[in-house]
């Protein structure tokens, strides 16, 4: 059998207030079961991987890229305050989404 | 690869951040619809209860407004609606099932219908029925080629969705991908022509004025 690959998605999240990392990967994990349900959940192999508001490195299966896409997007609110959640990037190593994508964005 | 302007002409939100908050998360532009009650100008969104109460407030704001759309509400009254000359665009695609004869008027009044991704943000039973309805809606509308808008139907500044996000959400009712970026930025561009006064209907439009001698 073939070792996983995986994407790395670096991602911004827009809030009024600050997000925890618990409540964030709470309503993530939510959105996913209630968007692909138990089976489409565990295709995806999904972990946040580093968190530090208000960015992200959230890791998936390669497959299913479009899929994160699609709940991250269905995402609407954490603890009742309202969120946006951009994609900056997609990338194979963390090493990459994290200095591509995000060192890059602090720097400007 | 062709680079993209992104469009997002259904905004509903009348935070003053918006623009600035569209911009960063990738498009060029945006439509904020008012409605009656709060018309100030620019694209206008009506949500009639009868054809009497409709034909009032055409005749009231058909000047006035950049772009009349309909909200979706049911079948028969949309079809009387969109039969108007004055309304460019059926806004929500998740309300109801079209048939092919309501598409075949969509087609011939030159309609755009806007899909309303605000939908999906609901969880549960709400929303895999919108799913549905849009599946079936959208096969319909891509068969006879009816120009498609995707929207973030926001009505405030957070529900506002980056277009990588919406091609993706636009997946969810198997909508391709190729469509998904046309309904973003080329048919939304072509909708967008509209409200310029150049425009005099599709395909036809003033290049260069003459001047008298």
């Amino acid at each position: 059998m073939k070792d996983e690959r995986f994407r790395y998605l670096a991602v911004k999240i827009h809030s009024e207030k600050e997000i925890r990392k618990e409540e964030f990967v709470k309503e993530m994990w939510s959105s996913a079961y209630s968007l692909l349900g138990d089976l489409g959940v565990s295709k995806m192999n999904l972990r946040v991987v580093r968190y530090d508001y208000p960015f992200a490195v959230i890791r998936c299966s390669h497959k299913s890229v479009k899929m994160l896409s699609a709940v991250l997007g269905c995402m609407k609110e954490v603890d009742e305050k309202e969120i946006c959640v951009q994609i900056l990037g997609i990338s194979g190593t963390i090493k990459t989404a994290t200095e591509k994508f995000i060192q890059k964005r602090l720097l400007e | 690869m062709k680079r993209r302007d992104f469009y997002d002409l259904g905004i509903r939100c009348r935070d003053e951040r918006v623009k600035s908050f569209a911009f960063e998360l990738g498009f060029k532009d945006i439509w904020i619809f008012s409605e009656p009650d709060n018309f100030e100008g620019g694209p206008l969104l009506l949500n009639p209860l009868n054809r009497k109460e409709f034909k009032k407030l055409i005749a009231k704001y058909h000047s006035k407004a950049s772009i009349i759309a309909i909200l979706s509400s049911n079948m028969k009254n949309d079809r009387a609606f969109i039969r108007n000359d004055f309304v460019h665009i059926l806004y929500g695609a998740h309300r109801y099932r079209f048939d092919r004869s309501f598409v075949r008027d969509i087609e011939e009044n030159n309609i755009a219908v806007l899909f309303d991704l605000s939908t999906l943000l609901e969880k549960g039973r709400q929303r895999s029925v919108s799913i549905y309805r849009m599946r079936h809606n959208y096969f319909l509308l891509k068969k006879r080629d009816i120009p498609i808008l995707l929207s973030s139907g926001a009505k405030n500044i957070f529900s506002m969705r980056p277009p990588d996000e919406m091609i993706a959400m636009a997946s969810l009712f198997d909508m391709e991908e190729d469509d998904a970026l046309r309904a973003l930025s080329d048919d939304a561009e072509r909708i967008r022509k509209r409200t310029s006064p150049n425009y005099i209907r599709e395909g036809v439009e003033v290049v260069e004025k003459g001047y008298e001698r």
